[in-house]
């Protein structure tokens, strides 16, 4: 199945968050990638239908999803930025209300909760209430609800912040396993995560796709303009205000560079290979130097 | 007898390979999994009220509990009609207390955008947590007009009628402060609550509840329940319209 988003727009008052917003999506994982404010979460949501455009459609398998109505939620799977629970839910009866809510019944929602605590990791916590679990394990339970239907449309939006780094590697693993034979649009501003997990890349800024295509894509773009240079530590600021800078490294001998520019930025500068991150720069024009 | 010759001359014409213990296990596994693929939405409308049920706040039972004891310690002592009248609409409003923060639940606890992107539909959830909160309302105030009209040799449907005029007022207002009110803090709304609650109790005060006009009145208060219910349902319309989840 294919999920088609036909030139979607959508204005808050006077702010354009998403602006005649077009792709299709094959199942695999798609990481969409965007600084804050670029339009990433009214993306999502208005994929999950919680918010409707000023114009344009999403398409599931050439139907409508407000036409699809509850066949679409059927097969959707969400995990929202701040998930909430009821205070005196524990992880069993967290996950029991929500499979009632996606239309499951007592039988299988049993079964399939004890299978997807335990892929991930919670299976000797049903009991504990989630307000005593930690923020990893929380986000895990999300994704083990966001997963309770099987959906083949699987909305994840920055599932990883706030995730100490094993956290966020197993939380990796993880959406790297299930997301399998699904359309799995992951949302985050860490550019690391998405280079490892996902297929494709969907670039959002200023409500805009900028670019879509594989990492691999992203980064020969800008192979040639990634420059590694070792400067006085003084200097370092003034360069990060006139060229975009990557990263700062301050050492005793100076401070290393790595800065992106079409032309070559200084004699001694030599070129390297470019990351995701840096592509993502590149592209969203972001400087990565400023303070 | 039947000549069955024919049929096994037939099926032993195809001969069925003898597969290993495996496969078959694996087979029956797949079986199992097509067929409680196919069958996981049967009985899953029973679940969803089920679980809305169990997810009904224990506050709210502690409250129907006292109510319940309040009515069960004057049962005896209230026998004019007047007096019951006046124990309806203490006790009452009383127990329709935290309907209110049980329907706001959701936007307190930030459940709203998984809830919304669930199968069941945030009005059809609201819906039956607001039928199940108020069918035991409903129960109570049912048992209350039962034990006075066969005690004290009254009308029960009357009992009934004048136990619902202050449940029905009750209801609407609940509804009007949800669809009018946007509210965020959970003390905000049982600050509302308890305000609706002591205003609700101050109809003792009305005679005109408690003399012959109280027919016309319980009418009343069903038009204000529909016309709060009808407000409602438009709002949720014009929700619709505005994203597809609700």
């Amino acid at each position: 199945m294919v999920l088609d988003i036909d030139k979607i727009s959508k204005r808050y008052k006077d702010k354009i968050a998403i602006n005649r917003f077009s792709v299709s999506l094959h199942p695999g994982v798609y990481g969409l990638l965007g600084p804050n404010g670029a339009g990433k979460t009214t993306l999502m949501r208005i994929v999950c239908g919680l918010t409707r455009p000023d114009s344009g459609s999403i398409f599931y398998g050439g139907k409508s999803i407000h036409d699809l109505g509850e066949q679409y939620r059927k097969i959707l799977g969400y995990l929202p930025q701040n998930f909430g629970y009821y205070p005196n839910f524990t992880v069993q009866r967290y996950m029991e209300y929500i499979a009632s809510l996606k239309g499951l019944n007592r039988n299988f929602s049993k079964r399939k909760i004890s299978e997807l605590l335990e892929i991930v990791g919670l299976q000797k916590a049903p009991k504990a209430k989630i307000s005593s679990l930690s923020g990893g394990m929380r986000q895990r339970l999300g994704i083990a609800q966001s997963m309770l239907n099987d959906p083949d449309v699987l909305i994840l939006d920055e599932p990883t912040v706030g995730l100490d780094p094993t956290e966020r590697v197993k939380f990796r693993n993880l959406i790297s396993t299930i997301s399998q034979g699904k359309i799995t649009i992951l949302s985050t501003h860490i550019v690391s995560d998405v280079s490892y997990i996902a297929d494709d890349i969907l670039l959002v800024q200023h409500g805009e796709l900028q670019y879509f295509g594989d990492v691999q894509q992203l980064t020969t773009a800008v192979e040639g303009k990634v420059w590694e240079v070792l400067v006085e530590n003084q200097q370092a600021n003034k360069i990060a205000q006139d060229y975009m800078v990557s990263n700062m490294h301050h050492t005793s001998q100076g401070a290393i560079l790595r800065i992106i520019s079409d032309h070559k930025p200084f004699q001694q500068a030599k070129a390297i290979t470019p990351t995701l991150e840096d592509a993502y720069l590149f592209h969203t024009g972001e400087r990565g130097g400023e303070l | 007898m039947k000549d069955n010759q024919s049929f096994y001359d037939f099926i032993s014409a195809y001969p069925i390979v003898k597969a290993k213990d495996c496969v078959k296990q694996d087979t029956i596994k797949k079986a199992v999994e097509l067929l409680s693929q196919q069958t996981k939405y049967v009985g899953a409308k029973q679940n969803f009220v089920l679980n809305q049920f169990k997810s009904i706040s224990k506050v709210f039972w502690f409250i129907q509990f006292i109510c319940f004891l309040l009515f069960l310690v004057n049962f005896t002592t209230t026998q004019r009609l007047k007096d019951i009248q006046i124990l309806f609409l203490t006790i009452v409003p009383v127990m329709t207390f935290y309907i209110l923060p049980e329907l706001f639940k959701t936007q307190f606890y930030n459940m709203e955008e998984i809830e919304a992107a669930c199968f069941f539909s945030p009005f059809k959830t609201l819906a039956v947590k607001m039928t199940l909160v108020s069918s035991c309302n409903f129960l109570i105030i049912g048992i209350m007009s039962l034990a006075f009209g066969i005690y004290h040799q009254l009308d029960i449907l009357e009992l009934l009628c004048r136990g619902l005029i202050p449940f029905n007022i009750s209801i609407a207002l609940t509804i009007i402060v949800f669809d009018f009110i946007k509210v965020t803090s959970p003390y905000a709304m049982l600050s509302i609550s308890a305000f609706l609650t002591l205003a609700l109790i101050q109809m003792r005060n009305f005679s005109f509840l408690l003399d012959n006009t109280w027919l016309g009145v319980y009418f009343g208060s069903v038009l204000l329940m529909l016309l709060a219910i009808g407000i409602m349902v438009i709002q949720f319309k014009h929700m619709e319209e505005r994203c597809y989840g609700a």
